[in-house]
């Protein structure tokens, strides 16, 4: 793949919808889960990081119990709780991106996009079309594979200077970030 | 909508690459250097050594380089840069609010040039094309500002009102202040200054800081105890005392702690007032046209112009103290200026650092001209609250009565029921005091018992709105509400309104939105 497929990839997804394909209105105000495949990056993502982290936490742990000589006890208990600890965190990695999935949904209208996520803090955000500054829409390499994106929506706020919507298909970014490009500013007033 | 035929994608000019690199290894150059030494002890040559950092650089610039790629769409500048992480930007022309083209010595000589994009309001360009042939500036430079069809004085052509050309607007401005005399809205005479300085205490941050470091070097302990120890009046009250008097020697000890604050305290504040007189000396604030015109201060006069349309947010402070002496304050949060104007892109400000209670009407009334406030009708928040606050209030009335417990021993009871009844009157007058409404196209949030505050942001300044529950908010079924604006400070007074009914929050969020979707976004 050049670096250049991309500019043809969303060309033709737009073209498909500007030729009046009966494709579905992407502003149509219905709530929208992102793509379910976003589970399983966020799933590998959270693995490889709880690698990382594991190994930090067994060599903090093993080379204490290598280096000084304790009690076999305390030994015991130290690996114990080592291997409780990575079991945990493992665990998280792999349960907890269905269950954020589940309470993640986007809803575009025709005036604005609302971004709801959150487990226990449940946050939702709102960005009206008109005070869309400009976009981003990204892809890292697991990203890529699997065909999503991440779409970034920029505004003039301080809070939210940044609204990111991670999880989508490619497609399906590129043409919420179509929608939200600015009309003729006579329309909007 | 897309236009049908792919616009041609361009690439940087190949020098880019050299100065990237360059830009990189500067950034380095401490590394190179230490590296190097240190390589020539392994055998290692210096040159190789330098080689081996600098091929990753230049490696990484080479690729991005052959990944960078911008085009002109009809109504957006679309740029694609990335090869493992990919990112597409997309920016309307009609955003952008800056255009730089930065030539140096060395660009020079390439004959390229660097150009900066931005939206306003933010530090960083949101687009940087390092660098492009300076032949392809024109061109760039046409296709962003045709894009934007801006009110150019070209015969036929619709301009949109209100969508100004950064330079222009900064001419106007100049211009309408050597014209016309503009009505004064407040001044501070010194009584003002004298009331203001005795309110707000700047003298205790002199102060608090002198006693840090007289602390640290130990002044006060010496001193104190030489002075106490050695003072004949001290001395002979001792004597006179010693039978009945470690009660009394340890009155009169307080007593003198007691003066020493009070005195203290009064230096304070007369530091505070000096500081008023010299820096709001002669503050007169006037409206000329469409801009506020603030001038003050003794040793240094000051003039700053606060467009009205830049103001985001306007908050009305009033403490105990202003109060008291029926006053009241007024901060604003102004962003959006380009870099050609003195200011700095976002600034908070006091407006009226103190006015008449009874003038404050008036005054915000010349700011923003929709707001009635005789029409303002302030919404509670959700019943509930009174009890969740005080629930909060409770817990920490209980920390803070745990170490009385281990001093006193049962005898801090009355203490701990003290601190809970505390609670109680906190929770009922802060929650009383809670207040928002919408209102002439603005939205309107007041908190706080002792300090009142009172914000205020116009439909057409909230940028987004946001929703939240903490898990305690959805076990009630209630949320919070907050609105976004340009320019804000990251503690101060916005907008936040806590403990609504999660229904009535919902309907608020979306109106807001609404009515923000309507109303076109100008800096």
């Amino acid at each position: 793949m050049t670096p250049g497929d991309n500019g043809e990839l969303e060309a033709a997804v737009v073209q498909q919808h500007a030729g009046g394909h009966p494709a579905e209105r992407i502003d149509d105000g219905l709530s929208r889960a992102p793509d379910p495949r976003s589970v399983t990056v966020e799933r590998i993502t959270g693995v490889i990081g709880t690698g990382i982290a594991s190994a930090g936490i067994v060599a903090g742990v093993a080379v204490p119990a290598l280096v000084a000589t304790l009690p076999p006890s305390i030994d015991r208990l130290l690996y114990g709780l080592g291997a409780v600890i990575v079991l945990a965190l493992f665990a998280r990695a792999w349960i907890w991106p269905e269950v954020a999935h589940r309470h993640k949904s986007y809803t575009v209208s025709p005036a604005s996009i609302e971004i709801r996520k959150g487990v226990l803090w449940r946050r939702v955000a709102s960005v009206p079309r008109t005070r869309v500054q400009h976009t981003d829409v990204s892809q890292g390499p697991l990203e890529r594979r699997f065909g999503l994106g991440t779409l970034v929506i920029y505004t003039a706020g301080t809070e939210h200077s940044k609204v990111a919507l991670s999880g989508l298909s490619h497609g399906t970014a590129s043409r919420i970030r179509d929608h939200l490009l600015p009309v003729e500013e006579g329309d909007a007033v | 909508m897309q236009s049908e035929d792919v616009a041609v994608e361009a690439r940087l000019h190949p020098a880019s690459i050299a100065f990237w690199v360059v830009a990189r290894a500067r950034q380095l150059i401490v590394p190179i250097v230490v590296g190097g030494f240190s390589a020539s002890q392994w055998g290692l040559g210096w040159p190789r050594m330098v080689a081996i950092i600098l091929l990753p650089i230049v490696l990484y610039s080479v690729i991005r380089f052959l990944t960078f790629r911008y085009r002109f769409e009809e109504r957006e500048l679309v740029v694609r840069k990335g090869l493992i992480f990919r990112q597409v930007r997309t920016i309307p022309y009609s955003r952008i609010q800056n255009l730089d083209a930065v030539q140096g010595v060395a660009q020079r000589l390439f004959d390229v040039v660097e150009v900066q994009l931005q939206t306003g309001g933010g530090t960083e360009p949101e687009a940087r094309l390092s660098v492009i042939p300076t032949s392809a500036v024109p061109e760039l430079r046409r296709r962003v500002f045709a894009g934007r069809e801006g009110p150019r004085p070209v015969g036929g052509t619709a301009g949109e009102p209100g969508l100004r050309e950064p330079r222009e607007a900064l001419v106007a401005t100049v211009g309408l202040a050597e014209e016309h005399a503009g009505d004064v809205l407040l001044h501070l005479p010194p009584r003002e200054l004298l009331i203001y300085g005795l309110i707000q205490n700047k003298g205790m941050i002199v102060i608090a800081a002198g006693m840090g470091l007289v602390w640290e070097l130990g002044l006060i302990e010496n001193y104190a105890v030489g002075a106490i120890g050695n003072s004949e009046w001290f001395q002979e009250l001792f004597r006179d005392a010693s039978g009945a008097a470690g009660a009394l020697a340890a009155f009169a000890a307080i007593g003198l702690l007691g003066a020493a604050l009070a005195g203290l305290f009064v230096v304070a504040r007369v530091l505070s007032i000096a500081w008023a007189f010299v820096r709001l000396h002669d503050f007169t604030i006037s409206r000329r046209g469409e801009d506020l015109r603030t001038t003050f201060g003794l040793f240094t006069r000051v003039t700053a112009t606060i467009p009205l349309h830049r103001i985001q947010k306007l908050t009305v402070h009033e403490g105990p103290l202003h109060r008291l002496a029926r006053r009241a304050a007024v901060r604003v949060e102004t962003a959006g200026g380009t870099k050609y104007e003195s200011q700095e892109e976002s600034h908070r400000q006091w407006l009226a650092p103190i006015l008449r209670r009874d003038r404050l009407e008036h005054f915000v009334g010349e700011v923003l001209p929709e707001l009635d406030f005789s029409s303002i009708r302030w919404e509670p928040v959700a019943p509930g609250a009174t009890r969740r606050v005080f629930k909060e209030g409770a817990v920490v009335a209980g920390l803070v009565s745990i170490p009385f417990f281990f001093l006193l021993g049962p005898g801090a009871l009355p203490i701990a029921a003290l601190l809970f009844v505390l609670a109680g009157v906190y929770a009922r007058t802060y929650v009383a005091n809670l207040g928002w409404s919408v209102t002439n196209g603005s939205v309107l949030f007041k908190s706080g018992w002792l300090w009142r505050r009172t914000s205020v942001a116009r439909f057409v300044k909230i940028q987004t709105v946001s929703l939240r529950q903490t898990p305690f908010d959805r076990r009630r079924d209630m949320a919070r509400v907050r609105v976004d604006t340009a320019g804000a400070g990251a503690a101060s007074h916005a907008v936040h309104i806590p403990y609504l009914q999660a229904p009535r929050a919902e309907e608020l969020a979306h109106a807001l939105t609404a009515e923000a979707a309507r109303t076109t976004f100008h800096w």
